[in-house]
């Protein structure tokens, strides 16, 4: 039995837990404690790791992993993104700087973006439509980094589950052969 | 024609071993008689036995038999229902030997060389996409790597005429870069550290080869129910 891992990552509230929730085998493993950061409206927030699983039918297992939000819990990023199959970084753009919170996570893991798959899902885009979803994908170009980004309510498993799809999508890309 | 070779992807231990065990009784069977067929465990390969749920057109081999769930009616002629049988498989292979036997040279690539290769020089806009779940995925095929129309189509299992349509329209937005270098070679990831990890971040095993990841893949989509394009 092999096991593999999917890690989804954020600021807060972005909507880690959930999407995770919405296709994992189990309820996700959560360590939330209450939040005691009073400019974020939550009551309990992950601060160490959100823990759901794929159990599949060839016997493997996909571990999916969602990261603690906070940016002072960045070395903890580097662990868990070691040998991931992917990663799904999840935005809120109902925050006030949602362009500047993805650039956190593009420099976070900017050495990790240059090999494995990766995915935006930017959150909240009805009720908060600025910036739209162009602009993050004008940020991209402007470092150089090319990556698919999405529109999500991840209390949507249709959503979350594209995002996956979009991740998939790329390994196979990268694994293909062209015919001789 | 000289030996052929049959793989199998994305399926169970058990099963795999059953279409080896088939061959091996096959080959005894019709010792002396042209083509023969071996088993491979890595390709290329001329044909493949796969799971029904996997995209054929995304499998590495020019024949591709998917089996179907027990008691499933098919109408397919390269789709048979579970549990396969000895003279199902003979037979799906003594066809396949004499189609590729048949098949002029040119046809037996499904590539046309003379087709550009294109990659995405950024992501589209949103316009484009549409939260189109296909042409998302299209869209992420070309910004992952260099692919003609025709490769497109038979990596993301959708018709080339559809494919085309989305190319044309990602040229019109000037968002292709054409004749981009040969597609490169599947990435590795960083192998994984020799010293044990946090309790809370436990190991994961070092990337797979390219084929494995294949087969992964399919056992991801299997389970969450995500088929192929188009």
């Amino acid at each position: 039995m092999t096991e593999y891992k999917i890690l989804f990552t954020g600021t807060m509230r972005a909507g880690k837990t959930t999407a995770i929730a919405s296709v994992s085998d189990v309820t996700p493993l959560s360590t939330d404690v209450a939040n005691t950061d009073a400019s974020v409206a939550k009551a309990q927030t992950t601060v160490g790791l959100d823990f759901g699983m794929l159990q599949l039918d060839t016997g493997d297992r996909v571990r999916l992993f969602g990261t603690p939000g906070q940016a002072r819990f960045d070395f903890l990023w580097k662990v868990l993104v070691r040998n991931a199959l992917g990663l799904i970084i999840l935005t809120d753009n109902s925050r006030p700087d949602p362009l500047g919170d993805l650039a956190v996570y593009l420099e976070g893991f900017a050495a990790e973006l240059q090999q494995i798959p990766c995915v935006i899902g930017v959150g909240r885009l009805e009720g908060s439509p600025s910036p739209g979803l162009d602009a993050y994908g004008d940020l991209l170009a402007q470092r150089g980094v090319l990556l698919p980004v999405l529109p999500v309510d991840v209390r949507r498993r249709e959503d979350v589950l594209l995002l996956v799809d979009t991740l998939l999508a790329q390994i196979e890309a990268n694994s293909w052969e062209a015919p001789a | 024609m000289g030996d052929l070779k049959l793989g199998v992807q994305s399926l169970p231990a058990a099963e795999a071993g059953l279409v080896r065990a088939l061959l091996q009784l096959m080959a005894h069977g019709r010792a002396g008689v042209a083509p023969r067929w071996t088993f491979a465990d890595q390709g290329p390969f001329d044909a493949l036995v796969t799971d029904a749920a996997t995209q054929p057109s995304s499998l590495p081999a020019r024949a591709v038999l998917r089996l179907a769930q027990a008691g499933a009616q098919v109408a397919e002629a390269d789709v048979v229902a579970r549990p396969l049988r000895a003279d199902a498989l003979e037979r799906w292979l003594d066809a396949v030997a004499t189609r590729l036997a048949s098949a002029p040279a040119a046809a037996r690539t499904t590539v046309r060389s003379d087709d550009p290769r294109w990659k995405l020089r950024r992501w589209p806009p949103n316009e484009l996409l549409r939260a189109d779940a296909g042409r998302t995925r299209l869209a992420t095929m070309l910004s992952r790597r260099a692919l003609s129309v025709d490769e497109l189509a038979q990596l993301a299992g959708v018709a080339p005429e559809k494919c085309r349509t989305f190319v044309q329209l990602l040229q019109s937005f000037e968002l292709l870069v054409a004749d981009a270098p040969p597609p490169e070679a599947p990435r590795a990831l960083p192998a994984p550290p020799p010293a044990a990890t946090t309790a809370a971040a436990p190991a994961a095993p070092a990337p797979a080869p390219a084929a494995s990841r294949w087969s992964l893949v399919a056992s991801i989509r299997r389970k969450l129910g995500l088929g192929g394009a188009g």
